[in-house]
């Protein structure tokens, strides 16, 4: 624990040795490195520190974040370190505006007005980067970008692929592997495609290859419908969050006109909170908001069950068991069990009908005997086999 | 002027009380197991089982409690121990002081082979069992009810289609009309869930998700719950008994079931979506849910402060319900206050006790 508090305080004290260059009656420091340098060193450090504050504990669970924790605690105190990294982008991101709001404004009635153009600037930066991945519409990028995120799913499989090509002499570094043309094999669907097409090279078309063409071409409108939704989703989200930021700041601005003093590091980011929390309320009370919101949903839903088609072909065509072969057995499984407990609900019913009937003798399987004539014996209802006496 | 608003002095001096307090903190957490963080500790026993369902009678602590006893039907998003969470913050406990019998449904993680599970088995099914398990036990004809949240919801279909079991129903934070419309964080999940095609997500996912449905509640406050409340979490870590109060609340909040795929769909289309149980269209194995039907007495509990279940949507059940007897209290906390709070639970067990003594 020693180094912690050394840690925080030499990323507190830089930090506040950057704000002070933006104050209009101290001059910037020629040598003072840039906000962004400040922000990865303070995050490199905090990260080295919890890793090895985490390495310190021993390990003899499984393999993770300080195994030996509660998973509570564990939870818990990932979520405080997660709190920390956040407080610390707050300090940079905070410090960051205001030396903007400084260098745009020379006296304090401009620094609104400075404010509102720094905010501008974040959001044009934001609504810009989403342009650059709408306008990507050529549907050859568009499919490159679609098999490069859908070949993650036959990542489990390539192991298997790259061991048979080693044992066959053929290379195994997956870059020797690409450059050999094997890359295309980590494609599912390629592969799939290629795998289903060469089996049915010589064969009458009996109409498999048009179905799974017509579930990959599916697949990729999915896909498509689901960037957009995502793009949609992660700009609406963005510019609340340059709202947030933007009233966070206004804060901040009033504050310092009423010469009021934030003295605890936590009470900059309890108003970070309170503020961005309120913002994003107000969004998520808008109707505009849901719609999106189960559109991006909605749309990540139908692409999954889309892949997952894809690769129960995939599965099917090496006799391996699908999601829908387990679904189906569950399903069995649960309405046995249903039946189960109806009869049994109905037998009961029946109790007292059938107590007052005369019990019937148990009637045991005859068992062969050499010597004697087979009887039919008594059985105990607990002990097969034990029951028989023979006489 | 000083034109930024902090002080860095004083901000140091504060950062290295909070450091100082954390390394107590480390240690205390670091000690920890799982074992440590007791939840739901009064005594009790399973006196039913069927499929992952166990119905727990607690041990009563008074010599003659009420003859007819309670059962807490919870909901199925968390786990049902939110009634029993520690010693001093217990309603079960607070209730068996003043002479309950009371009986709790655990309703189990549902598994894939639970994902068809429908209402009807839900509602007809296990709490009727359960219903029908306590009153052979006591040797009575009915019971009282108390359905919380989720399971007020429930509790309002079952009280609507075996009348003839209950003696008296209690709702406690139980939404009714799920279009009521909220402000300030409060509704948010009756709109957001209005867009979503519940067909396509049981077909694809089979269970929802218990993670997923947190998300979406941990989303309704998104930095107070996701960043602001760690932020003390040095504080509190320094006082063990302060820890272990979080990290059961902790447990709690995490402790999410999956939900059972086809019973969640007709949760979502029915009532978030159709808003049906109040046009009485709700249809639970082939029989309509009418809330007039509901002529046994009626306590509603509700939180002023609920962001999950906003009041208008509790306080909508007076217009639906057929009872004569019927009784609304609000309370100065929130959604989960309700449990935990010390004033709440100082003033909502007695009152309980003594509305359903009035009427027992």
């Amino acid at each position: 624990m020693n180094g912690w508090p050394d840690i925080q305080q030499k990323m507190f004290e830089d930090w506040w040795k950057l704000v002070a260059t933006a104050m209009p009656n101290l001059q910037a420091n020629a040598t003072t490195p840039p906000m962004e340098a400040w922000l990865s060193d303070a995050l490199d450090q905090w990260r080295t520190y919890a890793q090895q504050w985490s390495s310190a504990f021993p390990s003899d669970f499984a393999p993770g974040f300080m195994p030996q924790f509660a998973d509570v605690t564990r939870v818990a105190l990932e979520q405080f370190l997660a709190s920390q990294q956040q407080s610390i982008q707050l300090m940079a991101m905070t410090g960051q505006a205001w030396q903007a709001i400084m260098r745009g404004a020379t006296t304090p009635d401009e620094w609104p007005k400075a404010l509102q153009a720094y905010v501008e600037q974040l959001r044009q930066q934001l609504n810009g980067s989403m342009d650059a991945f709408k306008t990507m519409q050529s549907s050859a990028e568009l499919w490159q970008r679609y098999t490069d995120e859908m070949g993650k799913l036959g990542q489990p499989w390539l192991t298997h692929w790259l061991h048979l090509q080693q044992q066959a002499g053929q290379p195994s570094d997956p870059r020797q592997a690409a450059a050999a043309g094997a890359v295309k094999l980590t494609n599912l669907f390629w592969d799939t495609f290629n795998q289903s097409a060469g089996r049915l090279l010589g064969a009458p078309s009996l109409g498999l290859t048009r179905e799974f063409s017509e579930k990959l071409n599916r697949s990729f409108l999915l896909w498509q419908a689901h960037q957009k939704a995502d793009l949609d989703y992660q700009l609406l989200i963005g510019n609340t969050w340059l709202d947030a930021f933007a009233a966070f700041m206004q804060k901040l601005l009033a504050m310092a006109y009423a010469g009021e003093i934030i003295t605890q590091q936590e009470k900059l980011l309890d108003l970070w909170v309170e503020v961005a929390d309120k913002q994003f309320i107000e969004v998520f009370h808008a109707d505009a908001f849901a719609q999106l919101q189960s559109t991006y949903i909605n749309s990540s839903m139908a692409l999954r069950r889309q892949q997952r088609e894809l690769a129960e072909v995939w599965l099917r065509m090496h006799d391996l068991p699908t999601r829908s072969d387990l679904d189906a057995a569950h399903q069995a499984i649960f309405e046995l069990r249903q039946e189960v407990k109806a009869m049994k609900k109905a037998l009961r019913a029946q109790v007292p009908v059938v107590a007052a009937m005369p019990t019937p003798e148990p009637v045991a399987k005859p068992i062969k005997r050499r010597t004697a004539k087979p009887k039919v014996a008594n059985v105990r209802a607990n002990g097969a086999g034990k029951g028989i006496e023979g006489k | 002027m000083f034109p930024f608003p902090m002080q860095p002095a004083t901000m140091l001096e504060n950062l290295q009380e909070m450091q100082r307090n954390a390394a107590v903190g480390i240690e205390n957490l670091s000690k920890l197991r799982e074992a440590d963080i007791h939840i739901g500790t009064a005594a009790k026993q399973a006196v039913y089982r069927e499929d992952k369902l166990v119905l727990y009678r607690y041990e009563p602590v008074v010599k003659n409690p009420l003859p007819i006893p309670l059962l807490i039907s919870y909901a199925l998003v968390n786990r049902p121990y939110m009634v029993d969470l520690q010693e001093d913050r217990s309603l079960v406990r607070n209730l068996l002081k003043l002479g309950i019998d009371v009986y709790l449904i655990d309703w189990g993680y549902p598994g894939p082979t639970e994902r068809w599970l429908t209402l009807n088995d839900y509602i007809n099914g296990y709490i009727d069992s359960c219903v029908d398990v306590m009153r052979a036990k006591h040797g009575v004809d009915k019971i009282n009810l108390l359905g919380i949240c989720q399971g007020g919801t429930f509790s309002l279909c079952y009280a609507a289609l075996h009348p003839e079991k209950l003696q008296n129903l209690i709702t406690m934070v139980t939404p009714v009309d799920f279009h009521v419309e909220g402000t300030a964080g409060c509704g948010l999940l009756n709109s957001w869930v209005r867009g979503l095609d519940a067909d396509l997500l049981v077909d694809t996912l089979g269970n929802i998700p218990g993670a997923f449905m947190n998300f979406g509640y941990l989303m309704l406050r998104p930095f107070a719950l996701n960043v602001g409340k760690y932020t003390t979490l040095p504080a509190i870590a320094a006082d063990e008994a302060k820890l272990l109060n979080f990290l059961r609340m902790e447990k709690w909040i995490f402790d999410s079931p999956d939900q059972a795929g086809e019973a969640w769909r007709q949760f979502i289309k029915d009532f978030y979506q159709g808003n049906k149980l109040i046009t009485g269209e709700v249809e639970i194995g082939g029989s309509r849910v009418d809330l007039r039907q509901i002529t046994m007495p009626v306590l509603n509990l509700y939180a002023e402060q609920d962001h999950l279940v906003p009041p208008a949507s509790s306080l909508a059940l007076q217009a639906y319900v057929g009872t004569a007897d019927y009784t609304v209290q609000a309370f100065p906390a929130g959604h989960i206050g309700m449990y935990v709070s010390g004033k709440v639970q100082k003033d909502l067990p007695p009152l309980l006790a003594t509305w359903l003594k009035a009427r027992t």
